[in-house]
């Protein structure tokens, strides 16, 4: 069987791939290689999904090799399974968009240009967009309508032009303290911004609204409120799914890929031809099958004899912080809204977005604030120390577990700013340790510009200025260099220069007729929010270049 | 079982005996429990108004924890080897086995290895299971008619699952 288009990876750079073409008439296959859990599946069960891992590889299975540079220049190379380090998100149909929170923001205008409004920075690749805010505008706004994003617009110094006045769907159910919120960026003169979520608030689209079941990031969505890329995208497309298939080798000539090879879930080996070849596995993984498919006509692996692939992964930087509010600080109408469960706390910060300091112009971020995670286990367990230090145990652990989570609840926040791109940071192979099916494993070589820690810095104390005035005890934060496995971008740029980039402008390979790369890889610059947006609005922006090349053929 | 009289630890001392000459992997089995046991309860003793260690099936709960296989290996070693350092420093301290020991000397020796690094995250491994056996949901085994939900006034997400998916 000769397919239209086959796509590797079902996530949300695959899944509006499948849906346009498959619902637009050709052929499509999208080969995952995890399994296809339904609504059915998921449920909230804490022990299986967030303590043990359910959706991602062992990796004493699967794994991946770090390469982490240290301020000295040296190297220090961390074998995945031997330290416990994963960088899986979700292996799954429908890829990590199932267990995201959903947390919608567009990037802003000057994002696609930063090199030539903020200028260069030193040890860093930063180069502008080879396309800019106009161009995936209305593709944002199909997101919109089609995955389904709820909130509210509002003015603040950094909202991107759109070109609708509202979103599609209200805003779910929030809790009563982001008024609490809202109150004190009035008072502090910030403009605080109801987060746009990739949930519908009430059924639509062929899906059940939110239950409000108080849990939502790391889980699969029971009512498919959540704008997956299966349940919003693959489960409406017509697009053939073979789960359990893991894709080692793309077989290629000189111009085109020919055929795919994969195995299924008895590594029984498998091989399948398309016109059309679009990779989506995620960052990490769409370059590591690049370089693992070496050939003749590309022995540094495909469309990688410009030795581009691999280059410039980014991920988001930051951190993350929190503040606690406690009873005898309030009210008891104030306790009992603070202690509602099930209620969204939507709100984030973006007045620092682009911010000047010292005479000079930075490049901030956005600071989103929501709820602890409700998942009881890993709250209690983050009470095992006390004030100074000291691991606690028998009596005075229980009373502190108790007082501190029926007393009390913690307010968190999430700085994302942009990870600069560096010559150090990019993804690899290694040779010397391979996965359960006998493949090299990818290697990811790890530095973080210190810029980016700076940048987060200036950001955290924005956020700890509201939960002071929030009147929120016991803050903290933490900004780090630590790479986020679920915010991972680059390795396969676009651009309009093949010594510099992977992909085109339309995410097709410089060095190959039919070959397309819709995930994150091709970012150059991440921005300064979480990418899911982007990598869906990019995806369909392709789709749509796709459905023409497809029809134009067909009609010649 | 748990030593909870002089009577009972004599018994136990000659079984331990007659198990030693018989069947040692046996032995050793049961002794492993019988410490974990115990350091679980001096973890997490029993107060009137929190979940004790036998409504959440605190052991058993680790028991089956031990046969799953999403958790490493490594983890599964350094529980039972963590057990063997408790001994090795309750007989440097005491020239006892850890379940011979009186309360206050046990709490001591927990005091002792806490300072250790091993010790410290050993402690903290033991606490995670019993946190785990009494907060997950019942399917796992723990947490009997949610009395660790109930405890710390936890509603459950939903929906609930309903059976044990690792």
């Amino acid at each position: 069987m000769m397919y239209d288009v086959c796509i590797i990876g079902s996530g949300a750079g695959g899944a509006p791939i499948a849906y346009e073409l498959s619902n637009a008439g050709f052929k499509v296959v999208v080969l995952e290689k995890g399994p296809y859990y339904s609504e059915a599946d998921f449920t909230k069960d804490e022990i299986a999904v967030s303590r043990r891992d359910l959706y991602t590889p062992l990796l004493k299975d699967e794994q991946h090799v770090i390469n982490e540079r240290l301020s000295d220049g040296s190297i220090k190379r961390y074998v995945g399974s031997e330290y416990n380090w994963s960088f899986w998100n979700g292996s799954m149909v429908g890829g990590s968009s199932n267990l995201m929170s959903g947390f919608f923001h567009r990037l802003k205008p000057n994002d696609f240009r930063l090199r030539s409004v903020f200028g260069a920075i030193e040890g860093a690749n930063v180069v502008d967009w080879p396309i800019d805010y106009k161009v995936l505008e209305p593709y944002y706004s199909k997101v919109e309508a089609v995955i389904g994003v709820s909130g509210r617009v509002v003015k603040h110094p950094f909202a991107e032009p759109r070109s609708t006045a509202t979103f599609p769907y209200k805003s779910v159910a929030e809790n009563g303290v982001t008024r609490w919120f809202d109150k004190a960026c009035k008072d502090l003169n910030y403009s605080s911004i109801p987060t746009p979520r990739a949930i519908l608030p009430y059924n639509a689209l062929q899906r059940q609204g939110c239950s409000y079941s108080n849990f939502c990031g790391s889980y699969g969505c029971a009512t498919g409120a959540k704008g997956s890329a299966r349940a919003a995208l693959l489960e409406r497309s017509q697009a053939e799914i073979i789960p359990n298939a893991f894709v080692f080798r793309l077989e290629s000539n000189a111009t085109e890929v020919i055929q795919a090879h994969y195995y299924d879930r008895d590594k029984k080996a498998h091989t399948l031809k398309a016109k059309i070849f679009v990779l989506a596995a995620q960052a990490v993984e769409s370059s590591r099958l690049l370089l693992n498919s070496k050939s003749r006509y590309f022995p540094k692996g495909l469309a990688n004899n410009g030795s581009q692939v691999g280059k410039n992964l980014i991920f988001s930087a930051g951190g993350a912080g929190k503040g606690r509010f406690i009873f005898e600080k309030l009210t008891q109408k104030q306790r009992q809204e603070l202690m509602e469960p099930g209620l969204f706390f939507n709100r984030s910060l973006q007045d620092w977005y682009e911010y000047e300091r010292e005479g000079k112009k930075y490049k901030g971020g956005t600071i989103d604030f929501l709820f602890e995670h409700a998942n009881i286990i890993a709250r209690a367990t983050r009470e095992f120390y006390n004030d100074k230090g000291e691991l606690l145990w028998g009596e005075a652990l229980q009373e502190k577990i108790h007082r501190k989570l029926t007393t009390s609840r913690v307010l968190t926040f999430e700085v994302f700013n942009d990870w600069l791109p560096t010559d150090y940071c990019s993804i690899g192979v290694d040779d010397a340790v391979k996965d359960k099916y006998g493949v090299p494993v990818g290697v990811i070589n790890l530095y973080a510009h210190p810029h980016d820690v700076k940048v987060g810095e200036f950001l955290a104390q924005k956020a700890v200025s509201v939960l002071e005035k929030m009147g929120a005890v016991e803050i903290s934060y933490s900004i780090s260099s630590s790479p986020p496995p679920n915010l991972v971008a680059g390795g396969c740029r676009f651009g309009t220069d093949a010594k510099t980039s992977v992909l085109d402008v339309n995410c097709k390979a410089h060095e190959l007729d039919n070959l397309y790369v819709t995930d994150a890889s091709f970012m150059p610059t991440g921005g300064s929010v979480p990418y899911t947006w982007t990598i869906y609005a990019n995806a369909f922006r392709v789709a749509e270049v796709l459905l023409k090349r497809l029809q134009s053929t067909k009609t010649s | 079982m748990f030593l909870t009289s002089k009577r009972l630890l004599l018994k136990y001392i000659v079984w331990l005996g007659i198990s030693l000459a018989v069947s040692r992997p046996l032995h050793a089995e049961g002794l492993f429990w019988q410490t974990i046991a115990l350091v679980q309860q001096d973890l997490f003793p029993d107060q009137h108004t929190v979940p004790t260690l036998q409504e959440i099936h605190a052991t058993t709960y680790l028991q089956r924890v031990m046969h799953e296989r999403r958790v490493t290996q490594e983890q599964k070693d350094f529980i039972r080897n963590g057990e063997r350092w408790l001994n090795e420093t309750a007989k440097e301290q005491y020239d006892k086995h850890y379940v011979v020991l009186s309360r206050s000397q046990r709490q001591k020796i927990l005091h002792v290895i806490s300072k250790e690094r091993w010790g410290e995250q050993w402690i903290t491994t033991l606490l995670t299971y019993i946190m785990e056996a009494m907060l997950c949901d019942p399917v796992y085994g723990g947490n009997s008619k949610e009395v660790g939900w109930k405890w710390l006034h936890h509603h459950s997400g939903l929906p609930r699952p309903k059976k044990m998916l690792v």
